[in-house]
């Protein structure tokens, strides 16, 4: 293990320490947009059900998702109106990947 | 027959079955890096000690050409013998014959020296190093692993059950090793998956490489399945006899005591107790340097060494006398706890509680990593293991408090409250709800926020909570602690707790089983 002089933040106290590679913090910002629509599996995006600005039941499927060869059918979780597309037909998408935004 | 013509038949079907795979297939097996399974008993056993049972087994399947295939011992070696003198029960996969795949005879030998360890209270090794399950054999196959798993949890707590991942272990096969008490890895020959690179990468898309996915490394830095990593065979080999030295025979024996018991090399805190921390609360030491201070000289044999290092746990001996340490380690992530360091603290503890070994428990820990990874991975839910774990166990507990125990952390680090037969402190230990930046900005916020020179009244707020509350003194004045001394008294005193220290009833509740968070 070799000396590194990096700092881990506890309580306002600031400890010098090692702070191995997955558990350097990057800084991102993380909202749950409870309308976000996420890919919970990596896979390729076979073809998108919905338009921007399109009124939306829950339930409605609105993405079709080929992942562990077979084709998932994503569904909005509750209703409103598709503000953003994120992702074309033929994408793939990484697990989390954000690929619609509803409001 | 004569007898003569007898015996010379008996020989040499024995010396056929002896060369397993044949001449040819234990050359590929010594070609590709790897012992083959007989050389390898001979190796962890003491020398003539191998006592081979079932070596004339064979299969019965018909299906897929299987009748006319001849397989020795259906490619497993089973048997018993002895490391330093004392009984274990042994088997160990045969690469060499149909690539070790696990037939119902296979498993039927693995299954009875299972049952014999049971029977007999002595620990059992297996030896993995096998292409999986016999396709050919089907259902049965899978009939097999599944005895195998019901008797690996059936034993578990009963004898230690120690897996040596020689090979590929792949597929169900892996859930064996996942449910024994130590796995073993070895650089570039073991390899751990549930489902391997050419799956993942047609069914998900991914690429890795399978030594990435599922080597020695991996397993011993990373997911944390396995608790001993090693260069070379040799080493493993090493590494088991040494392990074995600590454990008793089943659950029903205490701990072996060593006529080896010299004090450390270098003993903590001589000639001079203030050299053992820094002065300053915010650096970091290595806790490894105290643990082998206090420990018998040699003694202190470390468990997962590459997994969640912000934890130490091992074994080591005091006046002979095995015990169990987890100790924080304040040099990697300032000794937070967090979900991996929990997981593998927990599962330690109830190892050494099956097995009546000991508990010593190290403190400087500042609390909980924080971080929104932390809390989405379940803190809460592993941390309660931690909980849980030093809650139940009724061997004997010994706490020593060398610096930080803050919050929630300090509960969990195995304090009085927990059940410790014995808490110590040194006069360095802080137990307090949290360090004194964070208190004093919390309790004092108004004060600091209201002040003419914030930062100058935050200084002296700071240094009032830390000289009032950052010591062992509060906590033991309501009897928290039981007793505080320097550093270089604690292996005199922790030897003397040892010798007055006996394993706790049970207490009276009727139940079947508690419900460990998992």
């Amino acid at each position: 293990m070799e000396d590194k002089t990096e700092h881990l933040l506890v309580d306002d106290t600031r400890y010098e320490t090692e702070v191995p590679e997955r558990y350097k913090i990057k800084g991102k910002k993380v909202t749950m947009n409870p309308g976000d629509i996420r890919a919970i599996i990596p896979g390729a995006i076979v073809s998108i059900k919905v338009r921007k600005d399109q009124e939306v039941a829950a339930g409605d499927v609105v993405i079709v998702l080929e992942a562990m060869k077979m084709y998932n059918d994503i569904e909005a979780e509750s209703d409103g109106k598709v503000t953003e597309i994120l992702v074309s037909e033929g994408d793939n998408v990484a697990k989390g990947q954000l690929m619609i935004r509803m409001d | 027959m004569t007898i003569k013509i007898k015996i010379n038949d008996f020989l040499s079907r024995a010396s056929r079955l002896l060369k397993g795979g044949g001449e040819a297939s234990i050359q590929r097996q010594t070609k590709s890096g790897k012992l083959n399974a007989r050389e390898r008993i001979d190796y962890i056993l003491d020398q003539y000690s191998f006592f081979e049972t079932d070596l004339f087994v064979e299969h019965s399947a018909k299906d897929f050409g299987m009748e006319s295939k001849k397989l020795a011992g259906d490619g497993v070696v089973t048997g018993f013998g002895k490391v330093d003198g004392r009984a274990v029960a042994v088997f160990a996969q045969d690469f060499t014959v149909a690539g070790g795949s696990l037939g119902k005879a296979h498993a039927g030998k693995i299954v009875k020296i299972m049952d014999s360890a049971g029977d007999m209270g002595i620990p059992l090794i297996g030896i993995n190093d096998s292409g999986g399950a016999r396709i050919q054999e089907g259902v049965d196959s899978l009939c097999g692993y599944g005895d195998i798993f019901f008797r690996n949890t059936q034993l578990s707590g009963v004898v230690p059950q120690i897996s040596l991942i020689l090979g590929p272990c792949a597929g169900g096969a892996v859930y064996s090793p996942a449910l024994t008490d130590f796995v073993f890895v070895v650089d570039r020959i073991s390899n751990m998956f549930i489902t391997g690179p050419q799956v993942i990468k047609s069914v998900i898309g991914e690429e890795i490489e399978a030594e990435e996915l599922g080597g020695a490394m991996t397993h011993a830095a990373t997911t944390g399945n396995a608790h001993f990593y090693a260069k070379t065979e040799a080493e493993a080999f090493e590494q088991i006899r040494e392990l074995l030295s600590y454990l008793p025979a089943n659950s029903t024996e205490n701990p072996p005591v060593s006529k080896k018991a010299d004090p450390p090399l270098n003993p903590l805190g001589h000639p001079d107790s203030r050299k053992v921390l820094p002065n300053d609360r915010k650096k970091s030491y290595n806790v490894k340097e105290i643990i082998r201070g206090i420990v018998d000289s040699s003694s202190f044999f470390e468990i997962q060494k590459h997994f969640a290092r912000n934890i130490v746990t091992g074994f080591g001996r005091l006046a002979g006398k095995p015990v169990g340490i987890i100790a924080n380690q304040p040099k990697v992530l300032a000794g937070v706890l967090d979900v991996d360091a929990s997981d593998k603290a927990s599962r330690f503890i109830r190892f050494c509680d099956s097995f009546n070994i000991p508990l010593l428990t190290l403190v400087d820990t500042p609390g909980y990593l924080p971080g929104v990874d932390q809390e989405h991975a379940g803190i809460i839910r592993h941390g309660a293991k931690l909980l849980y774990a030093y809650s139940e166990a009724t061997v004997p507990k010994f706490t020593v408090v060398m610096r930080k125990a803050y919050g929630g952390a300090y509960i969990a680090m195995c304090s009085r409250h927990l059940g410790a037969n014995m808490v110590i402190a040194w006069p360095t230990a802080e137990i307090a709800v949290m360090g004194p930046e964070g208190a004093a900005n919390i309790i004092f916020k108004s004060e600091i926020s209201e002040s003419d020179d914030p930062e100058k009244t935050r200084k002296e707020k700071v240094k009032e909570y830390e000289d009032k509350f950052s010591n062992p003194y509060v906590a033991a004045s309501r009897g928290y602690v039981d007793m505080i001394i320097e550093p270089n008294k604690t292996r005199d005193a922790l030897i003397k707790a040892l010798e007055l220290a006996k394993i706790k009833s049970q207490p009276a509740y009727t139940r079947r089983h508690g419900n460990i968070p998992l």
